[in-house]
């Protein structure tokens, strides 16, 4: 959702989302996480992983948050920012998830799922 | 992280600067990190990520902009055809690179057939030369082609004090193998050259190698028949065994199925044939026989024989972890005494061929260059495409503008001309990775097979993925540099603006002194090149005549080389064993030449370290009472060292002073003979006999004993070519002092033939005798023979590429005139202007530059030739003439198309805009 809730969310966002919801993070963690969860199937590479975080930001969807208390101590003190979930962000990923949910449970009732996604 | 972040500080600048200014800082940090990971992943990962890294710039960079542009409310475009044909192929807010826009692509090639096929050929050869050196170094640091031969990897300790690899012992690898748990195993290996005698008498010399029973397990190569060596062949007292390559199974064993088990003579021991390995294997670099290496046991390691280690990564372990353990491994058992700067190195198998290099073939100042000289070439190609880009889309001003006035972008404008540059330059690549295997096979093919039959077995010059992909992203790094800077600067002007240029018939654009320049700098550096490159192959062709450097008849003489294993009969063996072998050589060598003499057939033997027409050694020579060059201790001079009959035995009398004899061997050895060249060179023509000279050191160091020259011989040429460079010394010896000799014996006609021959007398007076035969003298080609061959088919490919390009240049400015002009050409025509007239109002300019550039290039390959007036290779006026006259040809086709256009413009058709 674009913060209207009419919206659904494009991929890439939903991976974004769904990387902050446990904790904040900083970019390069976001790339790695969306990475990983997505195993690859969604890359964000710098430029374009920064346009979304801009455009969350502004939907205020994301915001900047301090460093986490467990964030790596190799990394103190260099300038990096950190982000996390809005209030609006957590419940935009929540329906949408759920959306997602509906829809896929609608595709397994009527066995449109392969069977390696189950 | 240096260069890398500068160069991110630059395609960052790719994003609108409100954008840059809110994210650039935190967007850096995630680089570094991002960075730091791919650099530990490989070279090949940080070239994928810098080229992901650029195109997701330039993509983000023209959606935020799209994005901010909406977003202040001038939204562009409509829905509907009247939206998409105005977006190019894209929807307003969809992405700006669809299926459309590739099909645009493939339509604009096809409508522009000669702007194709010139573009095309210039990024076919530019996209080339820029892969080029990565896919060379490549295939000759490409792993073993043995199963999962990436995992093999040498365990070396680099001296920095040295500059080169310092030697691994048979105790570093017993100790390693102890210590070491990043590897499945380790295995060592020893190359030797082994007389393999099948039992017909005659041996045959064939490279060989003793290798640890770990390493046939550790390659994962199974024998074709019979086993490979097993660590109970290892044992003391175990019956020697022969692991026997395919090649010498076919050539010296017929292929015999049931061989294994046969006794066959190795050196001076029998040894039973246990196993034959598959065609290919010829571990470690080019060899054909296999035999156990022995371990011994030594009270002082320090003089453990020299040994290659190398091993398989463990399962789950990578270089780096191995590399690791290997540092600490290696520390911690360094013998006392022992340099403590040595770094230990955990690399490619392939760096056994450059033990002087630290970093391998890549990390070479040498090799950075020509990667670096590569890539500013296909910048130069992608600049002239660049060029014609600009000229066609100034032909299409009309519709763009119109497009522009229905409401795209600029975005939309300039990402359709580069997804049609994309679509050309993809299509040139394809090509381009044709034309390279094509050279690459040519260039081997036209390698003398005493180089190409020794080279190492893993050199691959196949096409990979890893160069596809490398083609690909050079191509779309060629189709921004050729598309989007163009397309910017054309669409940098008022919608108004283009509409009233485009109803005139005018772009009223200028291509800039930029392009100009380009095209003088082409043509120029043609021109040049187009010298230089007859030149070498002039000195080709004059090298590669017979007997053209030397002064005997080299058709009639066989080459040979003799040699004897030192250790022969002393296995495990004393001082005393290996004077004794010693002692052997020396007598089988006098033995053999005497005998060889006796043969009706032979006019004479040879014997020296290097013959007339082979490459010799190098030395600075010091001559006494003269000063030295100003920049080094003495002037570089060859050297040979010969029997002290060598040159009767060429039939050359000595020209002035005395030939060597017997006495010259006894004591401190102080006489030496020169040739003419030298007395010329280095001594100024001065009286030679009775002058003294020395030996020095390139580098720091003590000079050599003095040496008085006894004698003046006429020139025989001691490299491939460069008569007038090749000032020697020659030196007498002794039989038994050099390790292997070569033997020029004149037989006459066929001297092939003598052969058979050859090895039979050799194998009668010592079975240990290895001869290897080198073939007919006047078929020797060494050292600056493959410098030549190399330079001539480098020197093509430039010429190529450069013409190419110049020609290239030239169209797109003189296609870029008559659309400019076309009204004015018209209005001319109309007037009553003559074709001459109208040529040179239309050809005048390119054809100003093409004068220019053949100007300014005659200098710069007079320059050239002053320069390099000792060097073989510099320019001479009948190859200027050529080249100059090969440029203006191609320069006068390149200006043929456009001004016929030019003169087919009807007055009625220019006036009516």
């Amino acid at each position: 959702m674009n913060g209207s809730g009419s919206t659904p969310l494009s991929a890439r966002d939903w991976h974004v989302l769904m990387a902050l919801t446990e904790r904040s993070l900083h970019g390069y963690g976001i790339m790695k996480a969306v990475q990983r969860d997505s195993n690859g199937r969604v890359t964000a590479e710098i430029g374009s992983l920064y346009r979304v975080l801009d455009r969350l930001l502004d939907e205020g969807l994301v915001e900047e948050t301090d460093e986490p208390a467990d964030a790596p101590t190799d990394t103190r003190g260099r300038p990096r920012r950190y982000y996390g979930l809005t209030r609006r962000g957590r419940r935009a990923f929540r329906e949408e998830t759920a959306r997602l949910a509906d829809a896929l449970a609608l595709a397994r009732e009527r066995n449109l799922v392969p069977e390696r996604s189950r | 992280m240096t260069w890398c972040g500068r160069w991110f500080d630059v395609v960052i600048r790719l994003l609108p600067s409100a954008f840059r200014s809110r994210h650039g800082g935190d967007m850096r940090e995630t680089f570094s990190g991002a960075w730091a990971e791919h650099r530990a992943r490989g070279r090949f990962a940080v070239a994928a990520f810098l080229v992901r890294t650029t195109l997701d710039m330039v993509g983000t960079g023209v959606r935020e902009r799209v994005r901010r542009r909406r977003r202040s409310g001038r939204r562009v475009g409509g829905r509907g055809f009247r939206g998409r044909f105005a977006r190019g192929a894209s929807g307003g807010g969809g992405p700006l690179f669809t299926w459309l826009d590739v099909r645009l692509g493939f339509r604009m090639l096809v409508k522009h057939p000669g702007l194709t096929l010139v573009s095309t050929f210039a990024l076919a050869v530019g996209i080339p030369v820029g892969l080029a050196p990565t896919h060379i170094v490549g295939g000759l640091m490409a792993p073993l082609p043995v199963p999962q031969g990436q995992e093999i990897r040498l365990l070396r300790q680099w001296s920095p004090a040295l500059g080169k690899a310092a030697r691994s012992t048979t105790h570093d690898f017993e100790v390693w193998s102890e210590a070491l748990t990043s590897f499945e195993r380790l295995a060592a290996f020893r190359q030797a050259t082994f007389n393999v005698d099948p039992g017909e008498g005659g041996g045959t010399a064939v490279r060989g190698a003793e290798v640890t029973a770990s390493a046939f397990t550790t390659l994962r190569v199974g024998p074709l028949l019979g086993r490979p060596i097993q660590p109970s062949d290892e044992e003391p007292g175990a019956d020697p065994v022969v692991v026997l390559g395919h090649d010498l199974w076919q050539a010296r064993f017929g292929g015999d199925p049931s061989i294994i088990g046969r006794v066959v003579r190795v050196g001076s021991t029998p040894r039973t044939v246990v196993g034959v390995m598959p065609e290919g294997f010829l571990f470690p670099t080019h060899e054909g026989v296999w035999v156990p290496l022995a371990i011994p046991t030594l009270d002082d390691p320090a003089n453990a024989p020299s040994v290659g280690i190398f091993g398989r990564l463990a399962e789950g372990v990578d270089a780096a972890q191995a590399q690791a353990e290997f540092a600490s491994v290696a520390a911690h058992s360094a013998l006392p005494g022992s340099d403590p700067r040595m770094q230990p190195q955990v690399v490619g198998f392939a760096y056994t061929q450059v033990p002087g290099l630290s970093g391998g073939l890549r990390g070479s100042p040498e090799w950075v260059a020509f990667e670096i000289l590569a890539l500013v070439i296909l910048l130069v190609a992608c600049a002239n495409v660049g060029m014609l880009v600009f000229a066609r889309t100034a032909n299409r001003a009309g519709e763009l503008s119109v497009r522009t006035a229905l409401g795209a972008t600029r975005a939309h404008i300039v990402s359709q001309v580069f997804v049609e540059c994309l679509v050309l330059a993809v299509v040139a690549s394809g090509a381009g990775l044709v034309l390279l295997a094509a050279v690459l096979r040519l260039m081997w093919s036209v390698l003398p097979a005493a180089l190409t039959s020794a080279a190492p077995w893993w050199i691959d010059w196949s096409i990979g993925p890893g160069t596809v992909v490398h083609a690909l992203a050079l191509a779309g790094v060629s189709a921004v540099v050729a598309g989007v800077a163009p397309a910017l600067r054309f669409t940098g002007r008022s919608v108004q603006a283009n509409i009233q240029r485009a109803r005139a018939r005018q772009t009223g654009l200028r291509m800039g002194g930029l392009s100009g320049a380009l095209i003088v700098t082409d043509v120029a550096v043609a021109v040049t090149a187009v010298g230089f490159a007859l030149t070498a192959a002039a000195q080709v062709r004059d090298a590669g005549a017979a007997n053209q450097t030397v002064n005997i008849p080299a058709a009639e003489y066989l080459a040979a080389t003799v040699s004897f294993p030192l250790d022969a009969g002393a296995e495990g063996g004393t001082a005393t064993d290996g004077a004794r072998s010693a002692g052997r050589w020396a007598a089988a060598q006098e033995e053999l030449v005497r005998r060889l003499r006796e043969d009706p057939r032979v006019s004479g033997v040879a014997v020296a370290d290097a013959l007339p027409r082979m490459n010799h050694d190098s030395r600075l020579v010091e001559a006494e009472g003269l000063a030295p060059p100003a920049d080094r201790r003495g002037t570089s001079t060859r050297l040979a060292r010969v029997a002290v009959d060598f040159f009767r035995s060429l039939d050359q009398s000595v020209l002035i002073g005395r030939d060597f004899g017997a006495g010259d061997l006894v004591g401190a050895r102080s006489a030496v003979i020169v040739n003419t060249t030298f007395v010329q060179n280095v001594l100024g023509g001065q009286s030679a006999v009775g002058r003294r000279i020395r030996f020095v050191p390139w580098g720091d160091g003590e000079p050599g004993p003095w040496m008085e020259i006894v004698g003046v011989v006429g020139h025989l040429g001691t490299r491939m070519i460069s008569a007038e460079n090749d000032q020697a010394v020659y030196e007498p010896f002794a039989p038994g002092e050099l390790r292997s000799v070569r033997l020029g014996i004149h037989v006459g006609e066929d001297p092939t033939g003598f052969a058979t021959t050859l090895r039979t007398v050799a194998g009668q007076v010592d079975p240990d005798l290895m001869v290897s035969v080198i073939g007919p003298l006047d078929r020797v080609y060494e050292g600056d023979w493959y410098f030549l061959i190399a330079l001539t088919t480098g020197a093509a490919f430039l010429v190529g590429v450069l013409l190419a390009l110049a020609a290239s240049g030239i169209y797109a400015i003189l296609s870029f005139a008559v659309a400019e002009r076309t009204t004015e050409i018209g209005i001319r025509a109309a007037l009553g202007a003559g074709r001459r007239e109208l040529i040179l109002s239309v050809a005048g300019r390119a054809l100003a530059q093409l004068g220019l550039g053949v100007v300014l290039g005659i200098p710069m390959a007079t320059l050239f030739t002053r320069m390099n007036q000792t060097s073989p290779y510099a320019a001479t006026g009948q190859a200027l003439a050529v080249g100059v006259t090969v440029m203006v040809l191609v320069g006068l086709v390149a200006c043929t198309g456009p001004t016929l256009r030019a003169l087919r413009v009807h007055p009625s058709e220019a006036l009516k805009g």
